[in-house]
């Protein structure tokens, strides 16, 4: 309950500042921005409730399996290892990888 | 006739209920004709087993290994031992009086047979539990005749493709050959990748039906641990021996199967890894190539970006990269110092980029703080969502009802480095690095939309005073605890050469969180009503502030009101700082008097450690951070009001002995929070990080208890 009149009280502070001010285009930016949140909020619920696949989510692209998912029992811990030869040329290998890793086509982090 | 000689090599771990019926059949071995004698190789056991074995009738060479690895102990004891045959043996089992005997005609009709397994049974029952090991499909083993009564068709030797480490004869020259373990399986299927080198050298494997050994079955190591080692190994022996099969084993792998995405990442990366130091570059290539294509629908495109990035590292042939993103890198505060002493610390072992948002030179830093981290890049990326609001700082709290995250421009920027760390505390920043370090020096915002730090390796909070608001507002308990770094040591302080002088260095700030106004009142009062006491005591209130400051004014008018020695210093140089930390006799503290908010109580207070370096006596609040640097009573007080700070103040300055013990005391308690310190635990936090991005792994040594 506290934190709600918190809330409260933030939102009459600004709105009071906002208005005293003569600002009143954020007055409706705000009230707008509140709304979208509301919206993609129910929207996001809605979402987990039918469980869809994971690809369709928005900005799925960006989750890293190997983390979201807790790592499960591994009975080890790590230590670092000495440099081993390779039977493989390291030089051509890295190359190889460096290669391969230009061909990811990742998202970029800005809505286009 | 010749005799024979063999050595017996078995691996102890917390062996004590199965030592002594393996040890009594042991010593009822038909060793006619043989010279015997066997070593135990203990993996670290916590039970005694060592002392037990030591204290054996039986005469055993004990070998105490380092590591619990059962590969490696197998190969301590091969490089001990100098028969001309050598068993291996597990010693949650019996032997029958035959056992050793039993595999030697195996060895002597046939003159390329490098190894023979024995007929296992379990223990106590007719049934069979090995008689050779064979695959069965997509690179997994079973046990040959394993749960089947004993028959005729087990009765004669025979060549195996695979052979079973429980009972193993094998002959000097094929060891020699074939070389060493592979310690890098730890445990479970290092004899079929040990089968698969020696018939790769030109070696029979066979079994020997009259060596009788009874094995209570996986009596010895847990379930749990057979899965995991059995599905990682399998990717091992896969990548060794059938390189161009390793794609078509991941979604048969129980890690893949059970969701066990981590386990399924490291397992196949160290596998590669492996595939590269015992295959050729066209194999490797090959295998490359087919791992690009396939490898994102098992685990995504940024797992399986990540997995070519961390193999390019773990091939030695670049140095770590290190990403350090602070997005208000453009201030000089105590945030920005205790990051900048970290890349100064970190820049001597690393390729480090620190990332801002706005304009900003890394050479502003050794003005700002004297730290030299110019060996750092530097990149500047600016966020469309902030620059179209013609926001400077970035600010988390404006982002609300957006659909995308305006921070993920920052986590695709994370993709490119080893190590990224997220200096201050930006929570909506996604980690997608190999190992991410979330720095927080107080947890301001609550848990939100696009909440990601739960989602670092590694939180960093400053003390326990953070990491309590931590768990307290983000569920989340800080794996590192690491004091910011305070260095004002001066070589000229001394507990004993102090003059009176009250000291405060605090920031005036405009909100008056620092309490300056009621310090200057504290001590006007403290003077009013003790002035025999106080006689000769001066005040000196030093910090920074911006000009037309109305608090510095307020405080002003504060001290004006007393007729005492009060001195303000507003923008004071360092050096005059300096002096007067070596000067002052007692310090002064009171941020967070009475506030109720957590954020405006001070989180650490680096400001009375140094005063604690220089000797001073710390009388500061009893609050935040506070309560974790100044021991009450024993290195300084601390005071809940300002009645409390003027009663420990006159203790002080009305004992000089008991002042001089709480100087000498706070002076040693300081070195708790020195660079020295710091650094030392930073470097043992990076090796941490280092072992996990290149390392492989080790089973944890047993402890007494475990």
């Amino acid at each position: 309950m506290n934190k709600k009149l918190a809330y409260l009280r933030d939102r009459v502070v600004n709105a009071y500042w906002m208005l005293r001010e003569g600002r009143f285009h954020q007055v409706v930016d705000a009230i707008l921005v509140e709304l979208r949140h509301r919206v993609e909020a129910f929207n996001t619920w809605r979402r987990t409730r039918k469980e869809i696949p994971e690809s369709k989510v928005p900005w799925s692209r960006f989750v890293n399996r190997r983390k979201v998912i807790p790592a499960s029992y591994r009975p080890t811990v790590a230590r670092r290892l000495p440099e081993q030869p390779l039977c493989a040329d390291r030089a051509e290998v890295t190359a190889e990888l460096r290669r391969l890793l230009t061909t990811f086509r990742l998202p970029t982090g800005v809505d286009e | 006739m010749s005799v024979t000689s063999v050595t017996a090599i078995t691996v102890t771990y917390n062996a004590g209920e199965f030592i002594e019926p393996f040890l009594a059949s042991i010593a009822q071995l038909d060793t006619t004709g043989l010279v015997f004698n066997l070593i135990a190789v203990d993996n670290g056991s916590s039970d005694g087993t060592p002392d037990k074995l030591r204290a054996h009738p039986f005469e055993i060479t004990v070998i105490e290994n380092d590591e619990n690895n059962y590969a490696r102990a197998l190969n301590l004891g091969i490089a001990a031992s100098d028969s001309e045959f050598v068993v291996i043996v597990n010693n949650d089992a019996t032997v029958d009086a035959g056992w050793l005997q039993g595999f030697l005609p195996v060895f002597a009709d046939n003159p390329k047979a490098g190894a023979a397994q024995s007929k296992i049974f379990f223990s106590g029952q007719d049934r069979l539990n090995s008689v050779g090991v064979e695959e069965i499909e997509h690179y997994y083993f079973r046990d040959i005749a394993f749960e089947e009564e004993d028959s005729v068709r087990y009765a004669k030797p025979a060549r195996r493709d695979y052979v079973t480490g429980g009972s193993l004869m094998l002959r000097r020259a094929c060891l020699e050959q074939v070389g060493p373990w592979d310690e890098e399986f730890i445990m479970f299927m290092e004899d079929v990748d040990y089968s698969a080198r020696c018939r790769a050298a030109g070696w029979e494997l066979w079994f020997a039906p009259d060596s009788v050994l009874h094995h209570q079955y996986h009596g010895s190591s847990s379930e749990d641990l057979c899965e995991y080692f059995c599905t990682r190994n399998r990717f091992f022996f896969v990548a060794k021996h059938f390189p161009a099969e390793l794609v078509e084993c991941i979604p048969s792998s129980h890690f893949y199967k059970k969701g066990e995405f981590d386990n399924l990442y490291l397992s196949l990366l160290h596998a590669v890894r492996k595939m590269c130091v015992h295959r050729d570059t066209a194999t490797v290539q090959a295998t490359l190539a087919r791992l690009r294509t396939a490898l994102p629908r098992y685990i995504g495109d940024i797992a399986s970006y990540n997995f070519f990035s961390h193999l390019e590292l773990l091939l030695g042939q670049r140095r770590l990269r290190v990403g350090i993103y602070d997005h208000a890198g453009h201030f000089a505060g105590g945030g920005q110092r205790y990051v900048a002493e970290m890349a100064a610390i970190m820049q001597e072992r690393y390729d480090i980029t620190y990332i801002f948002n706005n304009d900003v030179e890394l050479k502003d830093y050794k003005e700002w703080f004297d730290i030299d981290i110019t060996g750092c890049d530097m990149k500047i990326i600016r966020i469309p969502f902030f620059e179209k609001k013609q926001r400077y700082t970035p600010d988390e709290g404006m982002v609300l009802g957006e659909l995308s995250n305006p921070f993920d421009i920052i986590a695709r920027e994370t993709l490119e480095y080893d190590i990224f760390v997220n200096a201050n505390m930006l929570g909506k920043v996604n980690p997608l690095s190999l190992i991410s370090m979330f720095v927080c020096h107080f947890p301001d915002q609550e848990k939100g939309r696009f909440f990601q730090v739960d989602k670092y390796d590694y939180l960093i909070s400053n003390g326990d005073y953070t990491g309590g608001w931590m768990k307290k507002r983000w569920d989340l308990a800080p794996t590192h605890k690491l004091y910011p770094p305070v260095n004002m040591y001066n070589p000229d302080s001394s507990p004993e050469a102090k003059e009176h002088i009250i000291l405060s260095v605090a920031r005036f700030e405009i909100s008056g969180s620092k309490k300056q106004v009621e310090l200057v009142r504290t001590f006007g009062e403290m003077c009013r009503d003790n002035p025999e006491l106080t006689a000769g005591w001066r005040m000196v209130c030093i910090g920074g502030s911006t000009p037309e400051n109305t608090y510095l004014d307020e405080v002003r008018k504060a001290a004006e009101k007393f007729d005492c020695d009060i001195e303000l210093l507003p923008n004071a140089e360092v050096s005059q700082i300096r002096d007067y930390y070596r000067r002052a006799a007692i310090f002064w503290h009171a941020c967070g008097l009475d506030e109720e908010r957590p954020e405006r109580v001070e989180h650490f207070g680096m400001t009375t450690v140094e005063s604690m370096q220089n000797a001073c006596v710390p009388i500061v609040i009893d609050g935040g951070g506070q309560r974790e640097i100044v021991e009450h009573g024993d290195s300084g007080f601390r005071f809940g009001d300002l009645e409390e700070l003027k009663v420990h103040s006159i203790a002080v300055i009305s004992d000089p002995d008991r002042r001089l013990d709480l100087a000498r005391n706070a002076l040693e308690r300081s070195h708790l929070f020195s660079l020295e310190v710091f650094r030392g635990k930073l470097e043992s936090l990076l090796d941490d990080a280092e072992a996990k991005l290149l390392g492989g792994e080790v089973l944890p040594m047993a402890r007494s208890g475990d």
